[in-house]
C-alpha cells in the first residue's frame, strides 16, 4: 500500500500523512471489532456459566424453604460442617506447613520422596483418600477387622478428620512452600548470629514472617474443607455435613428447595473466607519479604528437630502409602474383605468396559482446552484491554473458587432442565461444569503469564503499525506457549477430578469416572470403585506424563 | 585477635579455602579482598560459624571457638543484603540481638539510642525496614551489629547494593565509627578501591589462598605477583627481555626499547634473554613529542583521548597492543605520534604455571611487534 503512494506522489512525506491517518483509522476500527468480539465472547461465557446458574437458583426455593432454616436437621449440619471445618483445617495447615518447612530445607533428605506424596493428593481425586480409608479402617476395613479383629472403624468424624488432613495438606503446602524458601537464610543467619538458638529464630523470624502465608494457607484450606463432598459421603457416616447434606436433599428426597437453602448456607461462609483470602493476598503483595536469598545456604536444623520432623513426615508418608497402595491393592483384589484372592476382573471392568473413564478422559481433555483459551481470551480482555465491565468479568473468572461445588451441580441442575437452555442429560454439560470448576485456577494461571509480558511489548508493535488481532496472533500467542500447555493440564486435572458438581448431572447414557466411584462403594462394590479409582489416576498421570515429555522441565505445574 | 590457623574448607570436592593462615590484630580494620569465587566470603562464614571449616581452627580472643555456633561466637554479621528483619520496627531490629543478651528494658533502649545515633540515624527508630533507602537499612544493620559490643566486626560486601555516592559517603562513616569504637573490623569486598580506602591492612585473596598481605601502599605499589599488581588499580602489561641485571634493577628490552625496570619481589637472578611481564601504572607514564628529549622511551600512535575529569586518560598504540596514560593534561590529538616516557615500572619474570596477564597470554603483542 506505501509502495502505491510513493510512486503516485512525487513528494511522499507531505501525501503520506492523510493516508496514515486513513490507515490507522481503519486500523482503530479493526481493533474495536476484535477487542469487542474478544469481550463479548468472555463476558457471555461467564455470564451463561456462572452468573445466570448462581442467581436462578437463588429464585427456586419458596418462603416455606427458607423458614426450614430453623430445623434442627439443617442446624446440626451446620454444625457438624464448622467442627470438622475448623479441626480439618488446622491439622491440614500444621501437616502442610511441616512438609513445606522439611521441603525447603536442603539439609532435610528424602525431600524427593516428600515431594511425591504432596503431590499424590493434588493430582488424584481428593475422594480417593477417602475411599481407602474405607478400605483399611471401615467396618470390614483390612487393618481394623482383618489385622486387629475389631469391631470398631474410623467413619464418621474421626476418620473424616483424618481424610480430609490427608487430602488436602498439599494445598497449604502448596501455598506456603514459596514463602519458606523466599524467607532468605540470611535473616536465620542474622537471627542465629545475633545470639538466638534455631528455637528461638523459628518463633520470632520464621514465624512472623511467614504468619501471612499461613493465613492465606488456612483460608484456603478451609474453603477445600468445608465444600469437601467426597469423602464426608464416603466415610461421614452418621456425620452428616452441609455439602452432603444438600446432596441428599436435592438427589434423595428431590427436595430442591431445601438443597437450595443448604447451599446458600455453605456458600456464604465460603465467599466470606474468598473475600478475606483476597485480602490477605492483596495486603501481602504490599509487604513482600525481602527477595534475596543471597548465596548462603539456610542454617543446618538442629539433630532432634531435625529428627521430630521426618518422624512426622515419615508416619504421615507411610499413611499415604498405605492409602494409594491399597486401592492399587483392591482394584487387584477379588472381594475386599471376604475373597482376597487377587484378580485383573475390576481393572477389565474399569479400562475395557469403562465408558466412565473414557468419558471422564475425553470431556476433561475437552473442558482443558475450553477452559485454557478462554481464560487467556478473559485474562487478555481485563488485563490488556479498557473494555467496559473488566471487573466484573474479573469477579466472574475467580467466582467459582467460591461456590461449593454441591451448589454448582444443584443450580446447573436446576437452570439447564428446561428450555431455552435444556442441557441436562447431554455431554455439552458435563464438559461446561468441568470447565467452569476449571475456570478460576486456568484464569489465575493466565492473568500471572499476561502480567509478566511487559506491556512495551505490545505497546511497540502497535507503535510499528501492527493491529490488535496481530499483535494477539503474531505477538501473545507464541509469548503465551508454555503457559498454555501448563493450563491445559491444570485444567485436566481439575476437571477430571472434580466429583461434587458432576455428579448432579450425570445420566444413565454419559457416565463419568468420580461419580461411578462413589456410586460403587455406597453400594460396597469395593473392587470395582477402586477398579475405576486406579484407572482415573492411571489417565491423569498419564496425561501428566504426556505434557511432561513434550515440555520438560518447562511444565511448572506445582512447584514443590 | 583473629587467628586463623591453616582452615581448609572445600565444597563438593572443589576446594574454597586452601590452608589459610592469618591474623588480625585488635581494633585493626582489616580487608578480605578477592574476585568472586577466591574463598574471602568463605572465610568470613568460617569466622563468624556459618561454616564449618574441614580442617583448621578460629580463635578469637586466643579461645578457639571451632566447635562453636554463631550465636555463641562474639562475632556479628553486616550483610550484602542487609538482612534487615523486615516485620520488626528499626529499633526492635536493635533490640533484638540485646535481647537474646538477656538485657534489661532500659539498657536495650539505651543502646538502642547510642547504636542509632552512632550511624547517624538518630529519631529513626519507630520506622519499619521498607520505609528506608538501602543505605539507611545498612546502616541500621550495622547499628544493630554494634549494639551487641561484638569484639569483632564481619562484614560481607556491605556497600555493594548501594549506590555510588551513598558507598562513598558510608565508607567515611564507618572508618569514623571504627575509630570511635575500636572495633575490630574484617570487612570482604571485590572492589579494590574500597579496600584501599578502608583497609589498615588488606588481605589479597585468590583460588582460596593469600596472595598478599600488606597495607593499601605496599600492595599498590609493591605488589608481590602479577595477580596482585593487576587485580588492584590498573596497570599496563608490557611484555619484555630481560636485557641485564644489577641488583634492585633490572634492564629490560620493551618493543625495541631497553628500559629501567625494578624485579619484583625475591626475583633474584634472571638469565639474560629471559622473559617478563612488566606491570607499569598508567600514572607512571609521561607523555612527550616525539623528538622531545633523549630518555630511553617507547614510541606510539595517540589512538584516543577521554577527558575524565581529574584526569586524562590517552590511549597510546604501541607496536599494536594499547597502552593507557593518565596525565593532568593531555594537549595531544588522535595520530600523533608520541614517546612513552616510562617512570616506576616492576618486572615480574615468567614461572611455570604462575599467572599471567590476559593480554599477554593471548599474544605477546607488543614483543611481537617489536621483532
Amino acid at each position: 500500500m506505501s509502495s502505491t503512494t510513493l510512486t503516485s506522489d512525487p513528494r511522499p512525506g507531505r501525501a503520506a500523512r492523510p493516508d496514515w491517518q486513513a490507515r490507522s483509522r481503519r486500523r482503530r476500527l479493526a481493533d474495536r471489532v476484535t477487542v469487542g468480539t474478544l469481550a463479548l465472547y468472555v463476558g457471555g461465557l461467564l455470564v451463561l456459566l456462572v452468573l445466570v446458574p448462581t442467581v436462578a437458583m437463588l429464585f427456586e426455593p419458596g418462603g416455606e424453604a427458607w423458614s426450614r432454616l430453623a430445623e434442627p436437621r439443617v442446624a446440626e449440619a451446620a454444625e457438624n460442617t464448622v467442627v470438622i471445618g475448623v479441626a480439618s483445617t488446622l491439622s491440614a495447615t500444621v501437616v502442610g506447613f511441616l512438609f513445606a518447612y522439611a521441603l525447603s530445607r536442603p539439609d532435610i533428605r528424602g525431600r524427593g520422596v516428600l515431594r511425591v506424596m504432596a503431590l499424590l493428593p493434588l493430582i488424584s481425586p481428593p475422594f480417593v483418600v477417602g475411599l481407602a480409608v474405607l478400605l483399611l479402617f471401615g467396618r470390614r476395613g483390612l487393618i481394623t477387622h482383618e489385622l486387629l479383629g475389631l469391631d470398631v472403624s474410623l467413619l464418621g468424624l474421626g476418620g473424616l478428620w483424618l481424610v480430609q488432613t490427608l487430602a488436602f495438606f498439599p494445598m497449604a503446602t502448596l501455598t506456603l512452600l514459596p514463602t519458606l524458601k523466599n524467607i532468605g537464610s540470611t535473616l536465620e543467619w542474622a537471627s542465629r548470629d545475633l545470639g538466638w538458638t534455631w528455637f528461638q529464630t523459628f518463633r520470632r523470624v520464621t514465624l512472623p514472617l511467614a504468619f501471612p502465608t499461613i493465613l492465606n494457607a488456612l483460608l484456603l484450606v478451609c474453603m477445600f474443607v468445608i465444600t469437601d463432598f467426597g469423602n464426608p459421603v464416603l466415610i461421614g457416616a452418621g456425620y452428616q455435613v452441609l455439602s452432603v447434606e444438600a446432596y441428599v436433599q436435592a438427589v434423595g428426597r428431590q427436595d430442591f428447595g431445601m438443597a437450595v437453602v443448604l447451599c446458600v448456607l455453605l456458600f456464604v461462609p465460603t465467599l466470606v473466607l474468598f473475600l478475606i483470602q483476597r485480602r490477605v493476598l492483596a495486603r501481602r503483595s504490599a509487604v513482600t519479604v525481602s527477595g534475596k536469598t543471597g548465596s548462603l545456604p539456610p542454617a543446618p536444623l538442629p539433630t532432634a528437630v531435625r529428627r521430630a520432623l521426618l518422624a512426622v513426615l515419615g508416619l504421615v508418608s507411610f499413611l499415604m502409602i498405605l492409602i494409594y497402595g491399597s486401592i492399587l491393592f483392591g482394584s487387584f483384589t477379588r472381594a475386599w474383605g471376604a475373597n482376597w484372592s487377587l484378580t485383573l476382573d475390576h481393572w477389565q471392568t474399569a479400562l475395557l468396559r469403562g465408558d466412565d473413564i473414557r468419558n471422564s478422559a475425553l470431556f476433561s481433555a475437552t473442558a482443558a482446552i475450553i477452559t485454557t483459551i478462554s481464560t487467556l481470551v478473559a485474562a487478555y480482555v481485563v488485563h490488556r484491554t479498557k473494555v467496559f465491565g473488566r471487573g466484573v468479568m474479573d469477579g466472574l473468572a475467580v467466582l467459582p473458587s467460591a461456590i461449593p461445588g454441591t451448589m454448582i451441580g444443584i443450580s446447573w441442575l436446576l437452570t439447564f432442565n428446561e428450555p431455552p437452555l435444556a442441557l441436562t442429560g447431554t455431554a455439552l454439560i458435563l464438559v461446561l461444569v468441568m470447565v467452569v470448576r476449571a475456570i478460576p485456577v486456568g484464569y489465575r494461571t493466565a492473568v500471572t503469564t499476561i502480567n509478566q509480558i511487559s506491556p512495551s511489548i505490545d505497546e511497540a508493535a502497535t507503535d510499528l503499525g501492527a493491529s490488535r488481532a496481530r499483535v494477539i496472533v503474531q505477538i501473545m500467542f507464541p509469548l503465551l506457549g508454555g503457559a498454555f500447555t501448563t493450563s491445559l493440564v491444570f485444567g485436566f486435572l481439575h476437571a477430571i477430578n472434580t466429583l461434587s458438581a458432576v455428579i448432579f448431572l450425570t445420566s444413565p447414557g454419559i457416565g463419568l469416572g468420580a461419580p461411578t466411584i462413589v456410586n460403587l462403594a455406597e453400594f460396597g462394590q469395593w473392587g470395582a470403585a477402586t477398579g475405576v479409582a486406579a484407572g482415573l489416576m492411571v489417565v491423569s498421570f498419564a496425561g501428566l506424563a504426556v505434557a511432561k515429555l513434550a515440555l520438560g522441565s518447562r511444565l511448572r505445574l506445582y512447584d514443590l | 585477635m583473629i587467628d586463623l590457623k591453616s582452615l581448609c574448607k572445600s565444597f563438593d570436592g572443589v576446594p574454597a579455602v586452601r590452608d589459610l593462615d592469618l591474623v588480625v590484630g585488635r581494633g585493626e580494620f582489616l580487608c578480605l579482598l578477592g574476585s568472586s569465587g577466591c574463598g574471602k566470603s568463605t572465610t568470613l562464614r568460617m569466622i563468624a560459624g556459618f561454616i564449618r571449616p574441614d580442617s583448621g581452627s578460629v580463635l578469637i580472643d586466643g579461645v578457639d571457638v571451632s566447635g562453636f555456633g554463631p550465636d555463641a561466637r562474639p562475632t556479628s554479621m553486616v550483610f550484602q543484603d542487609y538482612a534487615i528483619f523486615p516485620h520488626l520496627t528499626v529499633a526492635e531490629n536493635i533490640e533484638f540481638g540485646l535481647k537474646a543478651q538477656k538485657l534489661g528494658r532500659e539498657e536495650r533502649a539505651r543502646r538502642t539510642e547510642e547504636a542509632l545515633d552512632m550511624v547517624g540515624l538518630a529519631g529513626l527508630g519507630g520506622r519499619r525496614p521498607n520505609e528506608l533507602s538501602g543505605g539507611q537499612q545498612q546502616r541500621v544493620a550495622v547499628a544493630r551489629s554494634l549494639a551487641i559490643r561484638p569484639s569483632v566486626l564481619l562484614m560481607d560486601e556491605p556497600l555493594s547494593n548501594l549506590d555510588a555516592k551513598t558507598r562513598i559517603q558510608l565508607r567515611t562513616q564507618l572508618r569514623e565509627i571504627q575509630r570511635g569504637t575500636g572495633t575490630t573490623i574484617v570487612y570482604v569486598t571485590h572492589d579494590q578501591e574500597e579496600a584501599l580506602a578502608l583497609g589498615d591492612r588488606i588481605a589479597v585473596m585468590r583460588d582460596g589462598s593469600l596472595e598478599q598481605l600488606g597495607s593499601g601502599h605496599e600492595i599498590y605499589l609493591t605488589p608481590a605477583n602479577g595477580y596482585v599488581a593487576d587485580f588492584v588499580g590498573m596497570t599496563n602489561w608490557l611484555a619484555g627481555e630481560v636485557a641485564g641485571t644489577s641488583p634492585g634493577s633490572w634492564d629490560v628490552e620493551i618493543a625495541g626499547a631497553v628500559l629501567p625496570v625494578t624485579p619484583a619481589g625475591a626475583s633474584a637472578s634472571v638469565p639474560r634473554g629471559a622473559p617478563v611481564d612488566v606491570s607499569v601504572r598508567p600514572e607512571d607514564v609521561t607523555l612527550a613529542g616525539d623528538g622531545d628529549g633523549s630518555a630511553p622511551a617507547l614510541r606510539g600512535v595517540v589512538r584516543d583521548v577521554q577527558f575524565l575529569g581529574p584526569v586524562v586518560r590517552t590511549y597510546v598504540d604501541v607496536g599494536g597492543s594499547i597502552v593507557i596514560v593518565h596525565s593532568a593534561q593531555s594537549g595531544r590529538s588522535p595520530g600523533e605520534a608520541v614517546r612513552l616516557v616510562v617512570g616506576r615500572a616492576r618486572a615480574f619474570p615468567r614461572a611455570e604455571g604462575a599467572w599471567r596477564p590476559p593480554s599477554a597470554r593471548a599474544e605477546s603483542a607488543v614483543a611481537v611487534a617489536a621483532g
